[in-house]
């Protein structure tokens, strides 16, 4: 039915049609051209750019054209069913009146304009045909096109002599007039909003919104008599929205807006198009070809219209380096990032027609820093923090927001923009000691980042502050201030490790449950990069906090990744134990090994104590019931020492007998287990 | 199975676009939305192992990618809720939420399922769904159920699975099985011999055997002769939880071979002993104890002066399934 190279036969979704109008685009959400789309006037049989991949829906056959690529006419006709224009070389009015006389001379009907996208107008314009006429070898619809003759049909070939293309039976409509019935200055408009795009998505968009104009002005009467040199332009989503936090992927498939990143758009098209390199030129999907189509119209057309893809240096093919690949050159802006990887798309040798305001430093740095961020996935992220640089769905993107919002940063990640770090390595040149921590909104100076030296010292410093002074705030700051350092210039060695642990055990004995959360989540990934001296340590604290967030599954995760040398390391070794004493509520073997807690574990044991106590104290009472305890027992069962006591004991209301040597169990349990 | 990359499904024209989610809605209905879904995880699944192995890049990447681009897909079927209940899309929820069920225990990233689950839980139909598509969100959210120590419900739900999953598909109810296990043995059901059999689950013999006979040397012997295949599946952390109920068997046998229902203590150690406990002593025999009188498993106190258990008359330890 089509000319459809396809090797795998038609399409199975060939019936349906491609797309809507975008959201917001302030056009219906027509799937396709609205019904009775023009049967008259200067859009009859107006040829919907880049084919219309699927073909006609049979509902719609009577109303519009069936898209041929190539040809330089509107319509295929075939000699049936035409309800609207059964006509012959004039472009005339169709059964319903033509209301728009055709335009005094349209000789050469040179658009150009009309879609630059789709070289099937292009084509067809060029080649002065009228509309109905069989053209070429382009077929209706894009499936059936086949590229060859692609190649040979350039805009500026006024006349093309192929053969008549083979109609796909569904798709024979007939379009009233040629796109030569339009005025010169709408040519020149539309020329103009094409120019402004960027990426597929952009044309997409353009198309859609530029048939939408088209017909109104049509059905306005207007299409002659409007200034379309005054009109405004076609807003450019990609253009506009560069700016908004989209997490950056290369996946094709997968838009969460439809104003995508001039990236995303980019990504998309050199996938396809390396793919369709690789495949035969009679390649099989639509949208390859669709692609490849525009990107051979395109490259013939006028420079200004279109921004091609070949017409970009460095492109080239096998474009799937792009997109945070291997990047030149420098970013636009002035910023002198040394060892910065940049997007060559805002490379100064790019050709990209960016709105001016578009081309700011920052912008620019973080349009790189997506690419980067894209290309690295979730590489440099906090892993259990639940923000990394890099978010890549949603759920991430979220949870990187919230956490940025909640406490410290991520330090990979900043603020708001999300900028990520790990693509920018600055070198700092200051040397003063000590430093407020700031959350970064853009990209530091270097003279206010500290060298590594100075970074030293710097922890020094601190860490002898902490012992004197124990000023948990003034030290929390500091330290968050040199990571941000290190971050910032991208050091991750050992002395980053060091500053990590510092943290930690900062965070440790001061009972911050989330900044150590933090700088463990960071310490992981140090050690799994670096290795470190002290990592069976910090497993070990791990597997404390998970019992204490009573996090089973990581739990089982960790079970499952320990080995057998680190199982019998005393750190690790005692984790397991505690853990599986905890697991079955003994609380006794618990208490015990509380007791002898090694290193800082006993601090992240304090966290989880108190419930452990709790539950402890419940189970004692039930269980001795009518007898008593004594006091003496229960304190050395639950480890309790002398001050503490009190406490537990307010807290609990234990009640006790005469002689005070005894908890009263039976008393007790009436407050307790209430 | 890998799919290659020029299947019809994967290069599709349809999977080119930037937006499937609007092709979603006017095209793909739910059986043919099910396809995709299922070609696209599979084809995720494969070409994540096939990078991992490369090591290009981080195991379960492609797999979340994956997630996205269903994400799309799903956001599309939840919103649907304006159509009437036979046309409406949200039928092809099911499907999709258990792929996303199954990427996310992939990639452990199960707090990630909540939202799915609580979509499905919140549509009028639920038990309408197809039976095979429900099995499989019994199965997961069963499992889930699990790993969040909620018992009961992963009872109901995992059995539910095991009964009506059709008796030719023996994989997948070894799989059932699998998880299932656990959860019967903590209430107090134990699995018949033959049922181990039957579904080639020769590992937990051992484990039914100890815990009957409250045989716990066999039973931690066990737990480190199958550690990798428990850890694997994840039920390591609950089959530790047996060790209660095989030390409760063992207390019972105790208590009836002392016929008496005031019990020293040091007999309990004593048989605690035989079973190679490491390191245990009076005072956490005590602990031991006192934790089941708290659980309900047996009924009667501590006198800690005497160092005795003093059980009630009538029924010291009560069954486990009460």
């Amino acid at each position: 039915m089509q000319q459809n190279n396809s090797w795998y036969g038609t399409p199975p979704y060939a019936n349906y049609a491609p797309y809507a109008c975008p959201p917001g685009s302030g056009y219906p959400a027509a799937p396709f051209p609205p019904p009775g789309w023009p049967g008259y006037g200067p859009y009859a049989g107006y040829q919907f750019p880049g084919g219309w991949p699927y073909g006609v829906p049979p509902n719609m056959q009577g109303n519009f054209v069936a898209p041929s690529d190539q040809s330089s006419d509107q319509n295929k006709q075939s000699t049936d069913q035409a309800p609207l224009s059964t006509s012959d070389k004039k472009v005339q009015e169709p059964s319903n009146t033509n209301i728009y006389q055709k335009p005094p001379n349209i000789t050469n009907v040179n658009d150009n304009n009309m879609s630059n996208k789709s070289d099937t107008q292009n084509k067809r314009k060029k080649k002065n045909k009228l509309p109905w006429e069989n053209d070429d070898s382009s077929s209706t619809n894009s499936f059936s096109s086949n590229n060859d003759s692609n190649t040979n049909k350039t805009l500026g070939n006024s006349q093309s002599t192929s053969t008549p293309p083979k109609i796909p039976k569904r798709c024979h409509e007939s379009s009233i007039m040629s796109s030569g019935d339009w005025p010169e200055s709408l040519k020149r408009y539309v020329e103009r909003c094409f120019a402004r795009c960027v990426t597929e998505l952009d044309k997409d968009q353009v198309e859609i919104c530029l048939k939408g104009k088209l017909t109104s002005a049509a059905r306005n009467e207007s299409l002659w008599t409007k200034n379309w040199d005054q009109e405004p332009l076609i807003s450019i989503h990609s253009v506009a929205v560069n700016e908004k936090k989209d997490s950056m992927n290369g996946r094709i498939f997968n838009s969460k807006k439809f104003e995508g990143d001039p990236s995303r758009g980019f990504t998309v098209i050199r996938r396809s198009r390396s793919r369709s390199r690789s495949s035969s030129p009679y390649s099989s999907s639509d949208g390859r070809r669709r692609r490849d189509r525009r990107r051979h119209s395109s490259s013939e057309s006028e420079e200004k219209l279109f921004i091609g893809f070949k017409s970009r240096p460095g492109r080239g093919r096998g474009g799937q380096r792009g997109r945070g690949g291997k990047k030149k050159g420098k970013d636009r802006g002035g910023v002198d990032f040394q060892g910065a990887e940049n997007s060559y798309f805002y490379s100064k040798s790019g050709s990209m027609t960016l709105d001016p305001d578009l081309c700011t430093d920052e912008r620019l740095q973080k349009r790189a820093a997506r690419f980067a961020n894209a290309q690295r996935g979730n590489r440099g992220g906090g892993g259990g923090g639940g923000g990394g640089g890099g978010g890549k769905a949603n759920v991430n993107k979220k949870k990187r927001n919230m956490n940025l919002s909640l406490s410290i940063n991520n330090a990979f990640v900043v603020d708001g923009e999300n900028i990520d770090w790990t693509s920018i390595h600055i070198v700092g040149t200051s040397t003063t000691l000590e430093k407020q921590y700031l959350r970064l909104t853009s990209a530091p100076e270097p003279s206010t980042i500290r060298t590594l030296p100075t970074l030293k010292r710097a922890l020094n410093h601190v860490k002898n502050q902490w012992k004197v002074n124990r000023d948990y705030f003034y030290t929390c700051n500091q330290m968050k201030s040199i990571r941000q350092d290190l971050t910032v210039q991208g050091i991750r060695d050992e002395f980053t490790i060091e500053v990590y642990e510092t943290h930690c055990r900062i965070a440790l004995e001061k009972g911050d449950h989330e900044e150590f959360n933090q700088c463990q989540t960071q310490l992981k990934e140090l050690y799994s990069d670096r290795g470190g001296a002290n990592r069976m340590e910090f497993v070990s604290y791990r597997l404390l906090y998970y019992i204490f967030t009573k996090n089973t599954l990581d739990i089982t995760s960790m079970l499952a990744s320990l080995t057998a040398i680190e199982k019998k390391d005393p750190c690790i070794a005692f984790a397991l134990k505690l853990r599986a004493a905890w697991s079955l509520s003994n609380y006794y073997q618990f208490f015990k090994l509380y007791r002898k807690a090694p290193q800082m574990t006993g601090y992240l044991i304090d966290w989880f104590a108190k419930r452990e106590r709790e539950r402890a104290i419940k189970v004692l009472i039930r269980s001795y019931r009518p007898g008593n305890l004594s006091i003496d027992y229960v304190k050395s069962t639950l480890a309790l020492s002398g001050e503490d006591w009190g406490a537990f004991v307010d807290e609990y209301k234990l009640i006790f007998t005469a002689d005070n040597k005894f908890i009263d169990c039976k008393k007790s349990a009436v407050n307790l287990l209430a | 199975n890998l799919l290659s990359f020029r299947d019809p499904h994967v290069m599709s024209s349809k999977l080119m676009i930037e937006h499937p989610e609007r092709q979603v809605e006017e095209v793909i209905y739910p059986p043919l939305d099910e396809v995709v879904a299922a070609h696209l995880r599979l084809f995720a699944l494969g070409a994540d192992q096939v990078l991992s192995k490369s090591g290009k890049c981080k195991p379960g990447e492609t797999l979340e990618k994956a997630a996205e681009s269903l994400m799309s897909c799903f956001r599309v079927c939840v919103a649907d809720t304006r159509t009437g209940e036979d046309v409406t899309k949200r039928w092809g929820l099911l499907h999709l939420v258990n792929q996303f069920l199954k990427i996310y225990f992939k990639i452990n990233k199960l707090n990630l399922c909540k939202p799915m689950i609580r979509a499905i839980e919140a549509l009028p139909f639920k038990e309408k769904f197809p039976l095979s598509q429900l099995i499989t969100y019994k199965y997961y959210t069963g499992r889930k159920a699990m790993f969040d120590s909620d018992f009961k419900s992963a009872d109901t739900v995992m059995s539910f699975a095991f009964q009506h999953c059709h008796i030719r598909s023996k994989k997948n109810k070894r799989r059932i099985l699998i998880y299932l296990l656990p959860v019967k043995m903590l209430i107090g059901y134990l699995p018949k011999e033959t049922l181990l059999k039957k579904y080639n689950l020769s590992e937990f013999t051992d484990i039914v055997k100890g815990v009957k006979q409250g045989n716990i040397k066999l039973l931690n012997e066990t737990f480190e002769k199958h550690e990798a295949f428990f850890i694997g599946a994840g039920i390591y952390l609950i089959l530790e939880k047996l060790k209660i109920v095989a030390l409760r068997n063992l207390f019972k046998r105790v208590y009836m071979i002392k016929g008496n229902h005031q019990i020293d203590i040091s007999s309990f150690l004593q048989a605690m002993k035989w079973m190679e406990v490491p390191d245990v002593d009076i005072d956490e025999t005590e602990c031991i104890i006192a934790n089941m009188i708290y659980d309900g498993k047996i009924k009667g106190y501590i006198s800690h002066a005497h160092r005795k258990l003093v059980v009630s008359k009538l029924d010291a330890f009560p069954p486990l399934t009460a």
